[in-house]
């Protein structure tokens, strides 16, 4: 064994590796502290945080069943996750207009800076 | 440990501003027509343990300072505003309150008024409140985070 391969093996499987554990504790914490904090009149804003990876999905339904997720995470490799809003109200309650709830994203986003020192 | 502490020191330090008028949360508060104006509220995060045995509690969330300027002027007054108040707020330490950088986000026209949010990441973190003691029927019972003791009084 020696010193050069194990360099590359922690290069190319164990940061991607740490990465992926990383990030997907992040963007569970996140996405629970968003589901736990939007107001509900209807359920359709709390229903459509979509979870996705490698890029932000904006889709809206009336559906009122959360945890809708776009594709399943492949956490290949250095992967980027995702929790995106697609209701047209959802600018308007993030950028405080509504008494139910406000700064939702911001919120959740500060709670994760603090809690994971990111 | 206390929520109240940051309304009380974000209020305080917005109340010895005085630029312009400012709305509370839960206030009445007349809104003077043409003329900028600012409402602030806490949105609070999540609180957790931060060190085992639970001795330090931390507590996280946000200053929001919503600015309100008449339409049709520009956006630097707005902008001023932003700035006369990050002044307030940026970096600064009160007691176990510590205020970050403050943001700025664009809301833009709304109902014939233009608006701009700053807001202003804090975290507080503080030692777990020790209980007052307790008097039970001549008994003294004190309690501290890790032992009760019990006296006759």
């Amino acid at each position: 064994m020696s010193f050069a391969s194990d360099l590359d093996d922690f290069v190319e499987v164990e940061i991607p590796k740490l990465h992926s554990e990383n990030v997907t504790r992040v963007e569970e914490y996140v996405y629970n502290r968003i589901l736990s904090t939007s107001p509900v009149d209807t359920g359709a804003y709390r229903a459509n945080h979509n979870r996705s990876e490698g890029k932000p999905d904006y889709s809206f339904s009336k559906s009122t069943t959360h945890g809708k997720q776009s594709a399943p995470f492949t956490r290949d490799g250095l992967v980027s996750l995702f929790v995106s809003n697609g209701a047209p109200y959802a600018k308007a309650l993030e950028d405080g207009h509504s008494d139910q709830g406000k700064h939702i994203y911001a919120s959740a986003y500060q709670s994760a800076k603090a809690k994971f020192a990111i | 440990m206390s929520f109240a502490a940051i309304t009380q020191s974000s209020e305080k330090l917005i109340e010895g501003w005085g630029e312009i008028p400012v709305s509370y949360d839960n206030v009445a508060f007349d809104k003077v027509p043409e003329a900028s104006w600012c409402r602030t509220y806490v949105v609070d995060g999540d609180s957790f343990s931060t060190a085992i045995g639970d001795r330090c509690i931390r507590m996280t969330g946000l200053v929001i300072v919503q600015i309100f300027t008449p339409t049709l002027l520009g956006s630097t007054q707005a902008r001023e505003i932003a700035d006369s108040l990050t002044n307030l707020f940026i970096n600064k330490r009160d007691g176990d309150i510590q205020y970050y950088v403050p943001y700025v986000t664009r809301v833009g026209y709304i109902d014939k008024i233009y608006q701009l949010n700053l807001s202003v990441p804090f975290q507080m973190d503080s030692p777990v409140p020790v209980p007052a003691p307790v008097t039970y029927l001549g008994s003294l019972v004190t309690h501290n985070s890790d032992k009760v003791t019990y006296g006759i009084i």
